[in-house]
């Protein structure tokens, strides 16, 4: 068991006469009382317990006071004196603390050691009570010492004075003490030694054995001071009107240390070998009052003198206190066990339980009157009255409450226990004692909480007693309990401290937190050290006591930062890919600690440090994401909808701000901004962009690039060895724009003011320090809203050709802090080695960067009308080009370059004239039926400007026509490519228009054999207006074919206006256009197919050229096809419909030889052409139709494909070439240029009416078949079967032929010929008769090779065989009705 | 009444954190004095004794008060966080020498009582919380858990991706407005 708290032993009070006060003060010593209390505590001091057992203390401590004080103090009221004591405590500790905080910082014991400097004043504060208290004992005056010297006049005279002075002391202190004469005998008193000794008897006589003799010899001058343990400070008396005028008297503070050790005796005045005198440190004391640093303590006392007085304090203690402590101990002890006996139990608890208001009570054994000491008495017991319960009834304190003190104080530890238990079972205080008494247990901590809930409720504000006597409790326990008891998880006595801390927010509970948490880093329990550390220093911040709440902050704060000691797995950290030491934490802990400490910075003047933790308050860890609630309504209010984090960004803001303008006020220095870093970017470097004026802002990266491979691809071809110059390179003193992309992390709303960018020049792959080149333009003031991102244009011009690179941002954040943000993008993750692999290795990083030249070739164009176009399908918009020569030379030669997809025409004045205004209906033109892309196009500079170049600061307008040829939203993007002369290098210029194409019209064209004996096809043309306007006009209908010549059936009045959502029809006769030649086209595709199918190279010839048949249908003047505009938009619109067919239909076959393989015309193809107006809007246009072919093919391709398939296959390793042949071969077995299919079209001629009067029996119809042999190039041969079908598949409704007569005929038809077949059908009876029941053989015949002679028509070689019949639903039949003849 | 909840990975950094007004009325709830007083006499009058002490009276006023203290604007919101974290002190103690996944009323800070779970993943789950509602809040626990494992089912969901999905934090709060 720990020595018992100081404040636990005997308090002794001394009485001295005035003439014994002199004395002293004479000799410079203290009073009485601190000149004992300097041999206190006495070693090795052996008490009795009630049942006679010795206990050795090796310590016992003893208290002495004066008794003066301690009647004063009784006197004042309890409440008052607490919080007297309370803010006495405070006021102590707000003045030193500065001073410890620097100290323990300088030495940083405090954690190992477990002691704080504050700690150890208010332990101190504390335990110097000794003014008697209601509720407990303790201080209540065991003994009495009246003192008197030998120099008084009549010292006899001078005990009796003394003896027969009432103690003031009210009535609830108890009066059960002991009466103890003392009388000092100094060397130069007037009496001898044997007077002394005279008096010594009459007094003894007198009052009782109780007395001593003391003689001191206090030479003059003083022996030197000797060191003694420092006094327990103690509450200055109350402040009397008189005091105030007054200096206040320096506080006693001479006393024992708080927890004498038994190494301390050594140095304790109570051992032999010390010749010091003693004089009391005055000065010194006041002096430790004034700057609250403890000066060692002293007396000047000769060495024997000390002697004396020590052998009279321990013959006081062992001779008197301690038998009269023993002796109450047992008297008492009687009683209480009398009382413990079950009936008076039984009896004194059922009237508790059954509502008696009276305390319980115990019959006091011993009721002595209030006497003074007999003679015959060893002790005088001046009183024990029977007020049981002290504190409630204003009477000294009970019997069993100073049985269980005196007990622990003797060191009757069972007794004790068992007492204080009793009390504590009838609500009557203990609990504070036993856990000093008891083992440790977890029934402790319940005893601790019971004593603090019993003293207070825990109300936001107890009163101040409570808050006292609570504080007394928890200093007790920290003293009195073993510190490893104390810590151990079975007490947890740091919570025991918290909870003593209750709310109350006064210096002492915050210091009681404060030592809770350094209770709790001693057991490694840093976190929860952290929360009481921030707690004291919230309660220390309300009380004004600054340097301690900075300490408190800062150790929360390192507390915290360091992060939990985890044991997981190493590898874990390899597995997630993070470091231990990159700990976050919960978001916003380390801010809340960080803005205190900066905010109570700032307040003491340490604006630097302060603007430093506002800085790092605005740094934004993602690591949680915190769920936002909305408000919620409870009982039809909302509550608080939990967190706003734009009011924390707010404040932080506005504190940074206020404290950085302060800074700057008091004239800030500037090598402590520029070593301020803001922790948060306002810059998105991945989003920074050079604009340059000649580069079109739109357009996506790879069209650009497209369009200059299409050129450097062409002038190649050309043979031209002059490079084109990267584009994306700024002219010098031309104004260009670097983005920047600011992004605001924060919920508030911040300005960022004069923000430009920060070039460097790169000379031979070193960065310098950009000369004074660069004009960047400042920004003077950009507002962005919380969690904004804006994209900033700023202007920058070079004066000089340079290579730069934009490394920085620069601004001034809220106006104030000057900063620079990288621009820099970090570059890849390398995994090249093994090193790279293993730890993470990134490229440089990467910056944006531009070029300077010099401006001797810049061109800059645009579309004179800049907007978002809208056109119809099909439209030819007619758009004007603006350029103007920039640089400072001529540009002689401009090229333009398209996509491939683009449909345009550069219209040449020379264009205007060549606009043939022939009215025709038909005509023929050429075409060169080649699937090859346009090539970029040279704009004629001397036909637009007179002179064959532009000159520096000439303009050229270009008229180009666009035609809208696919229903989208898309980009034109036209690159332009110039150059001065020959042999210099091209430079680029870009130009892009937005263009958006709606439908308009939808065509479809179809054909069917005719069924006119003069046409073979007829085509069908519908067109259905799918657009909003009402207003459409369809002006004319071309057709166009190598082999087909159209003429329409309908007339001319079906053109013109076509409603919305209305559908308009027309219709064609096809026939055979003789002058058409088909052959060349065909052997083309036949060598280059067979050149694909046998691995052969493709050499790069184009199809020869075919002539077109077009036909007109137009409403009035005709256009011409011929026309140079119409004519290249015809061509290209079919270029790009068989390009994306071929594309689609032979995907092994790369697209580039295309042109070279596949022609333009298939020579059975027809287009039509339909020519629209919207006369309102003067818009105007056409769209084609394609697709159509027409004529029965037979498989030209077939030996091809056989011999492919039948030659030696080489066999391939790879599957992946095999699959590829065979897709190849299927795609040209399925392909329009192998198509097959059964030339011979059977048509009966049915819808006969025939009449016929059947009475005279039946009679023979007479049926028509016709025959034509649709196919070209082949002869067919047919046999047609009559009568061969079955029944069920007639028609319900329709009787079945009965054909007679001839029943088979054969034939052969050349191309294109046909034949009428007579059949007869027997009818006998009225009714409609199905025309079917037929079946048509087939076979073509080969035709011979040319050169060949042609062998007998019957003994050709037959190409194919087809057998058709009647299509299954049809209707076609003779109507037989009868007639009465006559 | 509020509850606040955190969600943490092994390495103790907080991936979720949700902050849920109940409007629940407070269950009134056993005197906690009568557990921590030693027993003593006869318990069938424990009750009336303890009234006679006037502890009881004292509890009730402190339980008052507890549910009056709120979390005020962003000021306090790092001592919530803070009272989350030094729970985390205890919350291992038990783990070393309990191996059950949720530990009721582990910690208790002025007003707020802290209870937790443990996932066999080694997260933790903490709730403050003022007044007691042990199967209430076992239940709720025993959701965001199953809601948290159907998260980590993600293949993209890393130890320390913080927890951004809109249903899971719509389901905690409805399991949140459920069991709390």
């Amino acid at each position: 068991m720990a020595p018992l708290p100081y404040s636990l032993s005997p308090h002794v009070c001394v009485l001295s006469s005035p003439d014994l006060e002199s004395v002293l003060a004479s000799a410079s010593l203290p009073p009485l009382p601190q000149v004992l209390q300097s041999f206190s505590p006495l070693p090795n001091v052996t008490t009795r317990t009630t049942s006679l057992t010795s206990v050795t203390h090796s310590s016992f401590t003893i208290r002495f006071s004066d008794l003066v004080e301690i009647e004063a103090g009784c006197k004042e009221d309890e409440e008052v004196r607490a919080s007297r004591t309370l803010d006495w405590i405070g006021a102590r500790i707000a003045k030193r603390s500065a001073r410890w905080v620097e100290d323990t910082e300088r030495v940083q014991a405090g954690e190992k050691v477990g002691r704080t400097p504050w700690w150890d004043e208010l332990r101190r504060c504390v335990e110097g009570d000794h003014v008697p208290s209601r509720i407990e004992g303790w201080n209540h005056p065991i003994a009495v010492i009246l003192a008197v010297s030998t120099t008084a006049p009549n010292p006899l005279q001078a005990v009796t004075a003394l003896h027969s002075r009432q103690l003031e002391l009210p009535p609830w202190v108890d009066s059960t003490y002991l009466k103890y004469t003392l009388i000092v005998h100094p060397e130069n008193s007037p009496l001898s030694d044997e007077e002394a000794g005279a008096l010594f008897n009459a007094v003894k006589k007198q009052y009782g054995l109780h007395a001593h003799l003391l003689p001191l010899s206090l030479p003059s001058p003083p022996p030197p001071a000797i060191p003694v343990p420092a006094p327990l400070p103690r509450l200055p008396p109350p402040p009397s009107p008189e005091s105030l005028l007054s200096p206040p008297p320096p506080p006693a503070m001479f006393s024992a240390p708080p927890t004498p050790t038994p190494g301390a005796m050594g140095s304790s005045l109570s051992t032999q070998m010390m010749s010091f005198a003693s004089s009391i440190d005055g000065p010194a004391s006041a002096e430790e009052e004034r700057t609250g640093k403890s000066s060692g303590n002293s007396l000047r006392m000769h060495e024997k003198d000390i002697q004396m007085t020590a052998r009279f304090v321990r013959e006081f203690l062992l001779m008197s206190v301690v038998p009269f402590m023993e002796k109450c101990a047992i008297e008492w002890n009687e009683t209480y066990s009398s009382t413990r006996r079950l009936p008076s139990r039984l009896f004194s608890s059922t009237r508790r339980l059954f509502g008696s208001s009276t305390p319980s009570s115990y019959t006091p054994g011993h009721a002595s009157t209030p006497s003074t000491s007999s003679v015959t008495s060893r002790t005088s017991i001046s009183s024990v009255t029977s007020g049981a319960n002290g504190s409630q009834a204003g009477g000294p304190p009970p019997m069993h409450r100073r049985l269980a003190e005196f007990a622990t104080i003797l060191g009757d530890i069972k007794l004790a226990i068992s007492v204080w238990e009793s009390l504590r079972k009838e609500g009557k205080g203990g609990s504070d004692i036993l856990p000093l008494l008891l083992a440790p247990s977890p029934a402790l901590a319940l005893h601790a909480s019971h004593a603090l809930n019993t003293l207070h409720l825990p109300s936001p504000d107890p009163p101040a007693h409570a808050q006292f006597h609570a504080l007394t409790y928890a200093v007790r326990w920290t003293i009195g309990i073993n510190p490893q008891d104390f810590l151990s998880n079975t007490l947890e006595g740091e919570r025991w401290l918290v909870s003593t801390a209750g709310s109350a927010e006064e210096p002492h509970a915050a210091l009681l937190l404060g030592h809770a948490a350094l209770l709790s880093t001693m057991k490694r329990a840093k976190r929860r050290a952290a929360l009481w550390y921030l707690f004291a220093a919230n309660r220390l911040e309300k009380c004004g006591v600054r340097p301690l709440t900075m300490y408190f902050l800062r150790k929360a704060h390192a507390l915290y930062t360091a992060g939990p000691e985890k044991s997981l797995s190493p590898s874990l950290w390899d597995s997630e890919d993070r470091s231990p030491t990159d700990w976050v934490g919960f978001p916003d802990v380390k801010a809340g600690i960080e803005h205190a400490l900066g905010r109570l910075l700032y307040t003491t003047g340490n604006i630097e440090g302060a603007i430093d933790y506002f800085l790092g308050l605005l740094r934004r860890p993602s690591t949680c994401f915190i769920s936002r609630q909305p408000p919620v309504m409870t009982n039809g209010k909302a509550a608080e909808s939990g967190v706003d984090p734009s009011a924390t960004d707010r404040i932080y803001l506005e504190d940074f701000r206020v404290a950085f303008k302060h800074f700057l006020a008091t004239g800030g220095d500037d090598t402590r901004i520029a070593g301020w870093k803001l922790p948060i970017k306002f810059c998105n470097p991945k989003q920074t962009k050079i604009r340059l004026p000649n580069q079109g802002v739109n357009g996506l990266d790879n069209v650009w690039a497209d369009r200059e491979t299409k050129w450097e691809t062409f002038w190649k071809s050309k043979g031209g060895r002059n490079r084109l110059e990267a584009s994306g390179k700024a002219a010098v003193n031309e104004t260009f724009w670097v983005d920047i992309e600011v992004q605001n992390p924060l919920d508030v709303e911040v300005n960022l003011s004069d923000v430009t960018v920060v070039a460097q020049e790169r000379v031979s792959a070193e960065l310098e320090s950009p000369v004074d080149i660069l004009e960047a333009e400042v920004i003077d003031d950009i507002v962005l809203a919380a969690n904004e991102t804006r994209s900033i244009p700023l202007a920058v011009k070079v004066n000089r050709p340079a290579s730069l690179v934009i490394s920085d941002v620069r601004y001034k954040f809220l106006s104030l802090l000057p900063v620079m943000d990288s621009l820099a993008c970090r570059g890849r993750r390398l995994h090249e080695t093994a090193l790279q692999r293993q730890s993470k290795t990134y490229a440089p990083n990467a910056f944006v960067t531009v070029d300077v030249e010099d401006a001797d070739q810049r061109l800059q164009g645009n579309f004179v009308e800049d907007g978002r176009l809208e056109m119809a399908h099909g439209e030819c918009k007619r758009m004007k080009l603006w350029f103007s020569n920039a640089g400072t030379r001529p540009i002689g030669e401009l090229w333009m370059i398209s996509g491939d997809e683009d449909e345009l025409w550069v219209e040449t004045p020379n264009d205007a004239g060549s606009s043939s205004k022939r009215p025709v209906t038909s005509e023929v033109i050429s075409s060169n039926n080649s699937l090859l892309a346009a090539e970029p196009f040279r704009v004629p500079l001397e036909s637009l400007t007179n002179s064959s170049s532009i000159p520096p600061g000439g303009n050229v307008e270009l008229t180009v026509i666009f035609h809208a040829e696919k229903a989208a939203n898309d980009e034109l993007c036209l690159l332009f490519v110039f150059r001065e002369g020959n042999d210099q290098p091209f430079h680029s210029a870009r130009v892009s228009r937005q263009y958006e194409v709606n439908p308009c019209l939808r065509a479809t064209a179809t054909s069917r054999p005719s069924r006119s004996p003069d046409h073979l096809y007829l085509i069908n043309v519908e067109i259905e207006n799918v657009s909003s306007c009402g207003d459409l006009h369809l002006r004319q209908l071309t057709t166009l074919s190598p082999t087909w010549k159209c003429s329409p059936i309908a007339t001319e009045q079906t053109l013109g206006c076509l409603p919305v959502n209305q559908t308009a029809r027309f219709y064609f006769d096809a026939d055979r256009w003789e002058e058409g030649s088909a052959e060349q086209t065909l052997q083309f595709v036949h060598k280059k197919l067979g050149d694909i199918l046998h691995s052969r190279s493709i050499d790069p010839s184009s199809p020869p050229s075919i002539q077109l048949f077009c036909r007109h249908l137009s409403d009035g003047h005709a256009h011409s096809v011929e026309d140079t505009p119409t004519r290249h938009f015809v061509h290209t619109s079919r270029r790009k419909f068989i390009s994306r067919a071929v594309a689609t239909e032979h995907p092994y076959i790369p697209p580039a030889s295309h042109p070279y393989v596949f022609p333009l015309y298939n020579p059975a193809a027809l287009d039509v052409v339909i020519f629209w107006e919207i006369p309102s809007q003067e818009r105007s246009g056409y769209i084609s139709v394609s697709g159509l072919l027409l004529g029965a093919g037979h498989a030209a391709l077939k030996e091809l494909i056989e011999e492919a398939q039948n030659a030696k296959v080489k066999r391939s390793m790879y599957a992946e070439t095999q699959r590829e042949r065979e897709g190849i071969l299927e795609a040209i077995r399925t392909s329009e240029w192998n198509a097959e299919m059964n030339p011979i079209v059977v048509r009966v001629q049915d819808g006969l009416r025939v009449e016929h009067d059947f009475a005279k029996g039946g009679r023979l119809a007479p049926i028509t078949f016709v025959l034509r042999n649709y196919s070209l190039t082949h002869p067919a041969r047919f046999t047609l079967r009559l009568g061969h079908e079955k029944r069920s598949s007639y028609p319900s409704n329709l009787l079945p032929a009965q054909y007679s007569g001839r029943l088979s005929h054969r034939g052969r038809l050349e191309p294109s010929q046909q034949i009428e077949v007579q059949a007869k059908m027997w009818i006998t009876r009225p009714g409609a008769y199905a025309l079917i029941g037929w079946q048509a053989e087939t076979q073509v015949e080969e035709i011979p090779l040319t050169g060949q002679e042609a062998p007998e028509a019957h003994s050709r070689r037959i190409r194919h065989r087809y057998i058709q019949g009647p299509p299954l639903a049809d209707r076609s039949c003779i109507v037989v009705s009868n007639v009465q003849s006559g | 009444m509020s509850h606040h909840l955190f969600l943490l990975s092994p390495t103790d950094t907080p991936l979720y954190s949700l902050t849920h007004y109940s409007s629940k009325p407070t269950q009134s709830t056993p005197s906690p004095l009568a557990s921590n007083l030693p027993s003593w006499s006869t318990s069938a009058f424990a009750g009336t004794l303890t009234a006679l002490s006037g502890a009881s009276s004292a509890t009730q006023a402190h339980h008052a008060q507890g549910g009056a203290v709120r979390l005020g604007g962003g000021q306090d919101r790092h001592v919530i966080q803070m009272i989350a974290n030094a729970s985390l002190d205890v919350i291992e103690e038990v783990m070393r020498r309990d191996s059950a996944m949720y530990l009721k009323s582990v910690d208790k800070f002025n007003e707020w009582t802290v209870s937790a779970f443990v996932t066999p993943g080694n997260f933790k789950f903490i709730l403050l919380h003022e007044s007691k509602n042990d199967d209430g809040i076992r239940s709720f626990f025993n959701e965001v858990w199953e809601l948290y494992v159907k998260t980590l089912l993600n293949p993209f969901h890393t130890m320390h991706t913080p927890i951004r999905s809109p249903v899971f934090d719509s389901r905690v709060r409805a399991s949140a407005k459920k069991y709390l």
